[in-house]
């Protein structure tokens, strides 16, 4: 069972608001000059939304979606994920924060290659305490959600990328998360696996009322999205919206 | 060292030179036509230093440890021998009696003359001296000082000229002709022991009188006044012979070669030869070469020598079957009369021994019988090469030393080598981006292996050097702690000795094992799938490609024309460029000369290449298998026979997975079924106890070198059976100690990443296996030693001193009482037994035993009052004369013809038992010994007094002693316990008792008794011996000599925590981006860490535990083969000392991770991420 009692008061479950970033300003140090990627980014999505973010290569997309999730760290501005200003919390309160309300979903899979897909999705599982047992169960029937009830003991090279892409998915709704972020979650797909791909994330999204915020180059993506928010130059491209 | 693992150490320099510079050939050759390859190889090095550095270190500490223990063997060997050369000085050869023992050593002053003329005029002896050496008490009078056995020597005045000067301390030279009747010399270790000074007076005790002198100088070691740890007291021969009363007596004479100390070495075996031709008592030479004459004796002798298979069965030394042939060809060319060439070789008696030998393996007895009688009187005087015999033994002793720290520096070495491995495949997947680079612009796979030969060679070169000069340290460091094992026990001197010949050695051999393995691992890595590689998957080295026959079948027929087609090649690239046309010329006379000579290597790899397949099916392995273990039952060689099964082993696996594969199992499946069965085949085979396969072989002669193979083997195999089941051990992982709450998460990856990389895992696993395995044996075996602290009455029979003095100055028991009665410092009452004892020289042999060849055997005869307090116990005794041991002691008391024999005589298959000349009794020679073993028919032994010639005696043998009795010995020896009157029989005369083991009563310590004692009886030369302080000092050497070792062995522990840390990091490096992942569902930084560190852990436990395991397992077999032979043994693992074995390896493999998992945690997710 979820053990960390202390972190549910950082989530605001009654707002309606999932998430709101105000004037978020991200600048990396490359050495000999700056790259501003974010220049003050202000976005509101709301619970159950599905949005997608656009732009063109080196925008800021994922700079966005890493300083939102929290994974990465902002240079001015506020991040409010249900209400709780997440720039505030520590690394280790972070990380449970992502364990127990986050999903992800990355381009190139990020499974590890040395477990089944069973014990990917039971990951986050483990880590926000629940037992091997509730665990196993609980993973089986995400796989069976994602369509992979017949593959939970295979190790990820032995499945396709379409299937290591669901697996990945269904390691990201495990934990029943209230957010998940996907960068260009069928980026290294092709179109059949990324149209089928995106029904199962519709699917999911209509079903669970969770929220979703995927970067994607793909209008087709896109399409599916409640919303698609443009961006350029690090900054939300009004005009477009 | 002339010698290691029985290997000349000259040759093997020479060897590793010719390998040396096959290698340099090649790859300088290699090089040569690549060198754009060399330049991208080479490149490498110095752009990442701190890398390079770190695979230096690692690659070296093989060559560490070779050199350390070269070094340390060296050091033995030159300390022994500077001892033995001070202490003979100019002496080569030296001239006695056959007779040792007592007057009959003696004989006429005038002998000398004779020497004289056999070697007037011979170049080579520039020298010859008599003397009369002897030991006495003597005692200082003004410091009250005593030794109780002193040396005393009496040389010749007139004939010292060639024998170095005699000098003082002050440095002037004292001439032994200007001693003045009462004067004597004392060397500096005599002047030392009576705290002497010049004009003191010393009192030399000979039995009923004593005579005093006035020390004239005290002088320095070297020449006549010997040295080493030998104290003496220097005076003319008139002196001594007045001294003892031999007046015209010598007992010896001392022969100088020309040139100095070490230089008349050469000469010895010409000069050695001459005296024994003209010594040998022709007629009982004649007589000898009577009874072999005959035919068909002559002829059957001759076909064995010839016999191959003889030869190998290293039944006889090739010297001996060498001089053998020599003696038949002489006797068969000169019929009537023996020639001179058969007198000088049927003198030395070792080539006589020889013939006995055989002809009572020929059956011929009766012959055999005949010529062991005569060959006691065959040589009037003997002739020894004392100075080549001593450095014969300091040499033994040294190649001992080495191949001991050798044997079990060997698994370090191994390990070692496991670390160059996997520092090479870590390297390879470092590179893989830069290696498919160099793909894609068009290198083909085999520049690749080159390209990593280059580099690989440079690094081994660097390695080599390092690594010598840092074994040297090392093995200065163990010296140190050998000094420290040799405690206050004895004044030996250690001389630190660094010689360039094991140098080079170590260095050579470094280099080559270095570099075979880079080799062997980039041919490997070549073959290796690199993405593969770098996600750490199973197929970690994908199984290659056969080619077709057809190809291969090619590649033979070019490699046949291989110098032609070197030719053409080089036409091709080289011409037409437009260089210097000389430089070219140069360049291609090379490449010929050097292709020529790996012409028939490649050709040898060719037709392997081709035969793979038909390999493959296993049979071919089976049938080499099958006879090489054939070879070793008939050589008698119990590391051949290993290596024939392992080969048969290997055989029926590769025949398995055949099979299976014919009836379509599934690759998988098939492949666990046969590796499981190859991994548990060779477990089983190896540790099985020792005996098991006896009663097929028959009892097979092994070499410490079979502890090597099996424990390589062994611990190889385990770590196959694991790695092939690895989901077994996740999934009993994962449940036990996976349910740990808020463990689960980490510790699923902690176990799941190693156990997905079995090459490298196992690799690890396999250093640590081997290195605890070798030390929890020798923990467990140094345990048993305790025995003798333990029960210390199996030891001492329950006396506490041990007493002895000269048999000339024998002590009665009514004397002895009366003189501590008489005493005011000794009670009567303190003493509560005191029982006499005494020993001869005899030689012997069991009745219809296998070996019709006297050999020398040690009579102990005792008295009364010994076999009735004696508590010295037996392993085998015969029932029909005792149920206990008290019985069987009464049964030596009450009959005349009876005795116990020691514990040595017992066949041993000890692989580190070198005597084969020892007395053994056949009848014991059998498989499954147990406690009640006796043989069905009585045990009689024919006994030949060495002093007095008589008829032999014959006496059976009735039970043997407990082992521990000679637990202080250093070596096992064979000896017989019996009553006077048996030793008074084949002397006829009585035997005097000069030994005396004292009970003393309850509250008497031996301490208090002990100095009184031997003041007491000083003109008697008693020496007395606390027996229980012996037990603990011989203890003490044994942990000293323990502690050593593990310092050794823990060598081996650094490879395998440098191993762990090299994993690490290279995991750290790899896995960047899944960490990133990680992070990102929520593992926090020390959980990420967490995990890495449980991840070396997990290794090293498992490495542990294997060793442990298979240590106990082989520790166990190797005490079950001992206890049947010692009663009372415990097998007891010293836990506390495991323990802290286990917790620092432990220790250092943490600390080795330490860092890379810290860096682990602090990868920072959203950079991690980004990169693909
Ligand atoms: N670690 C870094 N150091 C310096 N500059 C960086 C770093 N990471 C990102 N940038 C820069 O920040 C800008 C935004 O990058 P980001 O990856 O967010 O773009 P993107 O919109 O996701 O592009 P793409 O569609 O190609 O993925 C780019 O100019 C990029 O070069
Ligand atoms: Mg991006």
């Amino acid at each position: 069972m979820p053990n960390q009692a202390d972190n549910n008061d950082l989530f605001d479950n009654s707002s309606e608001v999932m998430v709101e970033a105000n004037n978020l300003h991200k600048t990396y140090d490359a050495g000999t000059f700056q790259v501003k990627a974010l220049r003050g980014v202000d976005l509101k999505v709301s619970k159950g939304e599905m949005i997608a973010v656009m732009g063109p290569s080196g925008c800021g997309k994922t700079t966005l979606l890493n300083c939102l999730s929290g994974i990465d760290s902002i240079n001015q501005g506020k991040i409010l994920i249900g209400n709780k200003p997440i720039h505030e919390l520590s690394d280790d309160q972070l990380s449970d924060f992502r364990a127990k309300f986050m999903g992800f979903v990355f381009q190139t899979y990020n499974l590890l290659p040395v477990l089944t897909a069973q014990e990917n999705v039971e990951l986050p599982l483990l880590i926000s305490g629940y037992s091997q047992k509730e665990a196993s169960l609980k993973s089986r029937k995400t796989l069976a959600t994602v369509g992979l009830e017949d593959w939970c003991g295979h190790k990820p090279a032995e499945l396709s990328g379409g299937q290591q892409q669901r697996v990945a998915i269904a390691r990201a709704l495990v934990n029943d998360p209230v957010i998940v972020w996907a960068d260009e979650p069928t980026g290294n797909l092709d179109s059949q696996n990324e149209e089928d791909i995106m029904n199962l994330i519709t699917k999911l999204n209509k079903e669970n009322k969770q929220t979703f915020i995927l970067v994607t180059h793909s209008d087709n993506v896109g399409s599916k999205a409640n919303r698609i928010v443009y961006m350029k130059d690090g900054l939300i491209d009004q005009k477009e919206n | 060292m002339k010698k290691l693992f029985g290997l000349d150490t000259d040759l093997m320099a020479i060897y590793l030179l010719g390998i040396f510079t096959i290698f340099a050939f090649i790859i300088i050759f290699q090089a040569l036509r690549n060198p754009i390859l060399v330049k991208l190889a080479v490149r490498n090095i110095p752009k990442r230093i701190g890398q390079s550095f770190l695979i230096v270190f690692g690659l070296m500490l093989s060559t560490v440890i070779i050199e350390a223990s070269l070094g340390i063997g060296d050091t033995v060997y030159n300390s022994i021998k500077r001892t033995a050369l001070e202490s003979v000085g100019y002496i080569d050869e030296t001239i006695s009696s056959p007779q040792r023992f007592s007057d009959g050593r003696y004989f006429p002053e005038n002998t000398i003359e004779d020497i004289d003329s056999l070697l007037e005029n011979n170049p080579q002896v520039d020298g010859i001296i008599s003397r009369i050496s002897t030991n006495l008490p003597v005692l200082n009078t003004r410091t009250n000082r005593t030794e109780a056995r002193m040396i005393i020597r009496g040389y010749k005045p007139d004939r010292q000229s060639s024998f170095g000067d005699i000098i003082a301390l002050d440095g002037t030279i004292i001439p032994l002709v200007n001693l003045k009747s009462n004067e004597v010399l004392l060397n500096e270790n005599a002047g030392e022991v009576l705290d002497a000074k010049v004009g003191d007076n010393v009192e030399v005790y000979t039995g009923k009188d004593k005579s005093t002198f006035t020390v004239k100088q005290i002088v320095q070691h070297g020449g006549l006044a010997s040295g080493g740890d030998t104290k003496l007291v220097l005076m003319s021969l008139t002196q001594i012979q007045t001294l003892i009363n031999k007046p015209k007596s010598i007992d010896w004479i001392g022969i100088s070669n020309t040139g100095g100390i070490t230089e008349g070495l050469d000469y010895s075996k010409e000069v050695t030869n001459i005296l024994r031709t003209n010594l040998v008592d022709r007629e009982i030479a004649n007589q000898i070469s009577n009874i072999i004459k005959e035919n068909p004796v002559i002829t059957d002798i001759n076909n064995i020598l010839i016999d191959d298979s003889f030869k190998r069965s290293n039944k006889l030394q090739t010297t001996v079957i060498d001089d053998l042939k020599l003696i038949l060809k002489e006797i068969e060319q000169n019929k009537n009369s023996n020639s001179e060439k058969y007198f000088e070789l049927i003198a030395n008696q070792e080539n006589v021994n020889g013939l006995i030998w055989i002809l009572s393996y020929l059956e011929y007895t009766s012959e055999a019988d005949s010529v062991s009688l005569l060959s006691p009187q065959l040589n009037k005087l003997i002739v020894d090469e004392t100075k080549s015999g001593a450095l014969k033994f300091a040499e033994n002793i040294g190649s001992s030393v080495t191949t001991i720290f050798t044997i079990f520096g060997s698994f370090s070495i191994i390990v070692g080598l496991l670390l160059i491995f996997l520092v090479m495949v870590l390297l390879a997947a470092a590179r893989s981006t830069e290696m498919g680079m160099a793909r894609a612009i068009g290198l083909k796979r085999r520049h690749l292996v080159q390209m990593f030969i280059f580099e690989g060679s440079v690094y081994a070169l660097l390695a080599a050097v390092i690594g010598t000069a840092l074994g040297a340290l090392v093995s200065l460091a163990l010296v140190g702690l050998l000094k420290q094992a040799q405690g206050d026990i004895d004044d030996f001197p250690i001389y630190v000795t660094f010689t360039i010949k094991s140098l080079w050695i170590a260095f050579s051999s470094g280099f080559i094992l270095t570099l075979i393995t880079v080799g062997f691992s980039s041919y490997r890595i070549s073959k290796l799938n690199i993405v593969v590689a770098i996600r750490g998957l199973s197929e970690e080295l994908v199984k290659k490609q056969n080619p077709q026959f057809k190809a291969n079948l090619k590649s033979l027929g070019i490699s046949l024309i291989g110098p032609i087609i070197t030719i053409l090649k080089f036409k091709d690239n080289k011409f037409t460029i437009n260089h210097n046309i000389l430089i070219n010329l140069i360049k291609f006379v090379t490449l010929f000369v050097i292709s020529i000579f790996l012409w028939p290597f490649n050709i040898l790899k060719q037709i392997f290449k081709l035969l793979a397949p038909i390999n493959k099916q296993g049979w071919p392995l089976i049938l080499i298998g099958i006879y090489v273990h054939r070879i070793g039952i008939n050589i008698d060689n119990g590391t051949l026979f290993s290596i024939g099964v392992s080969i048969s082993i290997l055989g029926l696996g590769l025949a398995l997975r055949r099979i299976l594969e014919l009836i379509k199992i599934q690759r998988s499946i098939n492949h666990r079924i046969s590796s499981t069965f190859e991994g548990l085949t060779f477990l089983l085979f190896y540790g099985l106890p020792f005996d098991t396969f006896e009663s097929y072989t028959g009892e097979l002669n092994t070499t410490p070198d079979i502890f090597v193979l099996g424990g390589v083997a062994m611990v190889g195999s385990s770590v196959w059976l694991i790695m092939n089941n690895s989901d077994l051990l996740l999934s009993a992982s994962n449940k036990t100690f996976g349910r740990i709450s808020g463990l689960q998460a980490t510790f699923k990856t902690a176990v799941a990443y190693p156990l997905a990389s079995p090459f490298r895992t196992g690799l690890t696993i396999s250093m640590f296996g081997l290195v605890i395995f070798t030390l929890v044996i020798f923990a467990i075996l140094n345990g048993l030693n305790n025995v003798a602290a333990e029960q210390p009455t199996r030891v001492t029979g329950g006396y506490d001193i041990n007493a002895s003095v000269r048999k000339e100055f024998a002590i009665s028991l009514d004397e002895f009482k009366q003189k501590i009665n008489e005493s005011n410092s000794l009670e009567l009452s303190q003493f509560e037994v005191i029982t006499q004892s005494g020993s001869i020289a005899s030689i012997a042999r069991e009745k219809s035993g296998k070996e019709q060849q006297f050999k020398p055997l040690r009579i102990r005869y005792v008295d009364k009052s010994y076999l009735n307090t004696t508590e010295i116990k037996f392993s085998y005794k015969n029932p029909k004369y005792a149920k206990t041991d008290k019985d069987v002691w009464e049964a030596l008391s009450k009959e005349d013809n009876l005795a116990v024999i020691s514990s040595g005589a017992i066949p041993t298959d000890d692989p580190f038992d070198s005597n084969s000349n020892r007395f053994e009794l056949a009848a014991f020679d059998v498989e499954g010994l147990n406690k009640d073993f006796w043989p069905e028919s009585n045990i009689s032994v024919e006994l030949l007094p060495i002093q007095g010639a008589s008829s032999p005696e014959n006496i059976e043998i009735i039970a043997v002693l407990d082992q521990l009795v000679d637990s202080l010995e250093w070596e096992r020896s064979a000896y017989l316990i019996t009553n006077q009157s048996v030793a008074n029989n084949i002397t006829n005369n009585l035997e005097e008792y000069n030994n005396y083991n004292i009970k003393l009563s309850q509250n008497t310590k031996a301490e208090d008794v002990i100095p009184f004692l031997e003041t007491l009886f000083i003109e008697r030369g008693l020496k007395a011996n606390d027996n229980l302080k012996e037990i603990e000092k011989s203890l003490q050497t044994g942990n000293a000599f323990n502690k050593l070792f593990q310092g050794f062995m823990g060598l081996g522990l650094v490879v395998g925590v440098i191993a762990i840390g090299v994993l690490s990091i290279r995991a750290v490096v790899e896995r960047r981006k899944i960490v990133g992942a990680m992070r990102a569902i929520g593992y926090r930084a020390n959980m990420v860490y967490l995990s890495f560190l449980l991840e070396s852990l997990y290794i090293t436990i498992l490495g542990i535990m294997l060793g442990l395991g298979l240590g106990t397992w082989t520790a166990w077999n190797i005490f079950n083969s001992i206890s049947k032979e010692v009663e009372g043994l415990r097998f007891d693992i010293p836990w506390i000392n495991l323990i802290i074995i286990i917790l620092i390896t432990l220790f250092f493999a943490l600390l080795s991770s330490f860092w890379p998992a810290k860096q682990a945690s602090k990868i920072y997710p959203a950079e991690a991420l980004r990169h693909e």
